[in-house]
């Protein structure tokens, strides 16, 4: 498939996110990236955003200038600080033109998070059907391009 | 025949968002049942509060 | 480059009532203007929220177009 849209495909966090379904302004479908040996079905966009976060904890891609803030209690006080990383070598497991290749019943959008600064995701995102590409500020912004991609 | 649907609610919070930066919100997140305030810095940090202490809210109505 | 744009303070009071296909449902005031709006998902909480701070403008992934 020819790709008219630069975007860097070697990074190691870099997902394909199919959308097979639109059902009350949610989307849902599979996700795909170089970690996973298939997809990661998610039911809304939401379920989308974790399985991103899980993937790039994972493989520490990028490096998240903060830990998130939650109100699960750890130790009697609330984790605000980055605690170590725990070095645990992920190796992919698929290869990339296998993760480029995926297409979505609706939609497929590539996503590359390039940085995750101020508690959220910076990055681009490319529309593949359309060769279009987009950067994104925030994770609010990112789920508000795919969304204007639905309308 | 109408049914009143008794809301029994799983959380309740209170929103305050003070600052736009960075293209999103930072302000501060009240969980009314635990009374419990917390700083967010993003979008993404105040979706994360509000899952956590549904969580627990779920985790303690199943049992 | 967007410029940053300073944006009204705003309260809301976020109801969650159900949590059902993964997500959650509720309500949700927004305290300024007590404007209660029904939501059906974390998403669509979010954007009654972002809808409420900034009025929408189209600015989608239609911009950017490389060959």
């Amino acid at each position: 498939m020819e790709h008219t849209f630069r975007m860097n495909i070697a990074a190691p966090n870099l997902v394909s996110v199919c959308v097979d379904q639109r059902e009350d302004n949610e989307s849902s479908g599979r996700m795909y990236c170089c970690y996973e040996s298939g997809p990661i079905a998610f039911k809304n966009e939401y379920q989308l955003l974790k399985a991103m976060e899980d993937l790039m904890e994972r493989i520490g891609y990028p490096q998240s200038s903060v830990e998130m803030r939650s109100y699960s209690i750890q130790n009697g006080r609330q984790q605000e600080s980055k605690p170590p990383v725990k070095e645990e070598r992920l190796e992919p497991v698929t290869d990339k033109e296998t993760v480029l290749n995926q297409r979505g019943e609706k939609a497929t959008f590539l996503i590359h998070v390039k940085y995750r600064q101020s508690a959220t995701w910076q990055g681009e995102i490319a529309w593949v059907e359309r060769g279009v590409k987009q950067s994104f500020r925030s994770a609010l912004e990112l789920l508000k391009l795919m969304d204007s991609a639905n309308e | 025949m109408l049914m009143k649907e008794k809301k029994k609610e799983l959380g309740t919070f209170l929103v305050q968002v003070q600052y736009c930066q960075n293209a999103t919100w930072q302000g501060e997140i009240v969980w009314t049942e635990k009374n419990q305030r917390q700083r967010f810095r993003s979008d993404l940090e105040l979706l994360r509060l509000m899952d956590s202490a549904l969580e627990q809210s779920i985790q303690t109505s199943e049992r | 480059m967007k410029q940053e744009r300073k944006r009204e303070l705003g309260t809301f009071v976020v109801h969650v009532q159900h949590y059902e296909n993964a997500t959650w449902q509720g309500e949700v005031v927004w305290a300024d203007k007590n404007i209660t709006q029904r939501f059906r998902s974390a998403l669509e909480l979010l954007k009654l929220i972002d809808s409420a701070l900034d009025p929408p403008k189209d600015d989608g992934l239609e911009v950017e177009h490389e060959t």
